[in-house]
């Protein structure tokens, strides 16, 4: 049986013209892709904050003066993709009102990229850290220990691998790096 | 009304209550060498894509996503809608309607799509098609997910072209390093002939499907085994997958894969990605294709594949 299909698309050139100069647009922004993809964000979501009826999703777009600002506060240069804008989620409880907020970020460990969600209380404190991806052979940084020390941070607290946190490790550094850039952000931003 | 007017008058009436997040704007552009013993050499824009994702809230959390990804393919001579879709989330995600263009939820399929990759896994010869129009219910509850879909099976095309509809229905599980699932596909599906596989074809299919993905130290391993009928015959296949971390920033892959309509078709591939700066891959794959003990196709590709990432 045939049929008389085409594959190319029967939109107008007009159209096919806009589409790609919105592509062209999009790639004159700074940011390159590299962001944490968050596989499974209702259940890493619900292993943080059991209570968690649903989440909100909310955007900030990050002023050159802020981006400044948080890197000075952090020691080193954001990386590309997260210079002009960033996204965490409000947790929600059954009466509606706010349990907490989820942060992802990437971090560059020995063999790729480790994925790190962090969860913040409504006070500002580490709730929780969860190690959502990574490929190390050392596993230190994984442990509940090594996480465990980071509970009840804020932005305030010193955070340093070695001296306030122990560890040796290069992702354990990096993890240390993560979750004190996502509350700098946080306080700065949310 | 027809369908379309109605569900744009829905979405109209959904976002006039809702507030708004940022309008989110991808794009892709993915340019390949290709070297084959049978076809001229090629070097070109294998494809570019456009993605917009944007979230519309209530007081109580994210309700309606609406995605549309518009695809340029083969030098910009093709192009069309690989996606669009709109979506309601219910609490926590716990159940979603999706309503549209969208990747079935069918197998691997589900969460890891090949089509800017360069070992494909087994959509081309098992469903041969790999979006459809219509509709999903879909959900995760603790370390569970599922989805329900009903689509018209043809594929690239908007209409129906008859009364048969395609029905999926998938169930999985999660864990931290590894997930597992169970996919049941029957329906009659069109696969229209494209620049990339020239052969159309029109089959009443009845699959099922396992797939699993591991995180094993620095491994990767995919699999899919399907088995079923397409149209009175008895087919089934296999895919196998291995990306391995040799670097922080270079992976090697391999693939082994058996389709089986009657006979046996091999397909072997190997090569490597290179992630030279944040969102630019270099990547090689040098695939076999083979058919009684015979290899029909080698082909090679080069490719360097840049995705960009905004916010407006």
């Amino acid at each position: 049986m045939k049929y008389n299909f085409r594959y190319t698309s029967k939109f107008s050139i007009n159209f096919r013209i806009i589409v790609l100069f919105i592509l062209l647009f999009s790639l004159t922004g700074k940011l390159l892709a590299d962001v944490c993809v968050w596989r499974n964000p209702e259940r890493t979501m619900v292993l943080i904050f059991p209570q968690a009826r649903d989440y909100k999703t909310l955007d900030r777009k990050i002023s050159s003066e802020k981006e400044a600002e948080i890197e000075k506060l952090l020691g080193k240069p954001l990386d590309p993709g997260e210079r002009e804008n960033w996204s965490h989620y409000e947790i929600v409880g059954s009466n509606g009102k706010a349990l907490g907020y989820i942060i992802a970020d990437a971090e560059k460990g020995e063999y790729g990229v480790i994925e790190i969600v962090m969860g913040i209380t409504t006070d500002g404190k580490v709730k929780q850290v969860y190690i959502q991806r990574e490929r190390e052979r050392d596993k230190e940084f994984k442990s509940k220990e090594f996480l465990n020390q980071f509970v009840e941070k804020t932005k305030d607290n010193p955070i340093q691998i070695g001296k306030d946190i122990k560890g040796r490790s290069l992702p354990a550094e990096q993890v240390a790096l993560a979750v004190k850039k996502m509350l700098i952000m946080f306080y700065e931003l949310h | 009304m027809k369908l379309y007017k109605w569900i744009l008058f829905l979405v109209a009436l959904l976002t006039y209550e809702l507030s708004a997040q940022s309008l989110q704007v991808s794009g892709g552009f993915d340019t390949r060498y290709r070297k084959t013993n049978d076809e001229p050499n090629t070097f070109k824009l294998h494809g570019a894509f456009l993605n917009l994702r944007k979230v519309f809230s209530d007081g109580l959390g994210d309700r309606l996503i609406l995605v549309t990804q518009y695809d340029f393919e083969d030098n910009f001579k093709e192009s069309h809608f690989y996606y669009t879709y709109a979506q309601l989330k219910g609490p926590l995600g716990k159940i979603n309607l999706r309503v549209g263009r969208y990747v079935l939820p069918f197998g691997l399929l589900t969460y890891y799509d090949t089509e800017r990759l360069l070992l494909q896994t087994l959509e081309k010869q098992s469903l041969g098609i790999k979006t459809d129009v219509g509709a999903q219910v879909f959900g995760y509850v603790d370390d569970f997910d599922y989805a329900f879909s009903v689509t018209n099976g043809v594929g690239m095309y908007w209409k129906d072209i008859d009364e048969n509809k395609l029905i999926i229905a998938r169930i999985g599980l999660n864990f931290d390093d590894n997930k597992f699932g169970l996919s049941y596909l029957n329906g009659r599906i069109f696969a229209p002939a494209t620049s990339e596989f020239p052969i159309e074809e029109y089959s009443y299919k009845k699959l099922i499907a396992f797939d699993l993905q591991q995180y094993f130290d620095l491994f990767t391993i995919r699999g899919e085994l399907t088995y079923g009928r397409v149209d009175a015959e008895n087919t089934g296949g296999g895919f196998a997958g291995i990306d391995y971390a040799l670097l922080p920033n270079l992976d090697v892959n391999f693939k082994y894969a058996l389709w089986n309509t009657g006979r046996n078709e091999h397909f072997i591939g190997a090569g490597f990605s290179y992630n030279i700066l944040a969102g630019v891959y270099f990547r090689f794959a040098d695939t076999f294709q083979i058919k009684n003990n015979k290899v029909v196709q080698n082909e090679i590709q080069l490719q360097i594949y840049i995705e960009v990432l905004n916010q407006l």
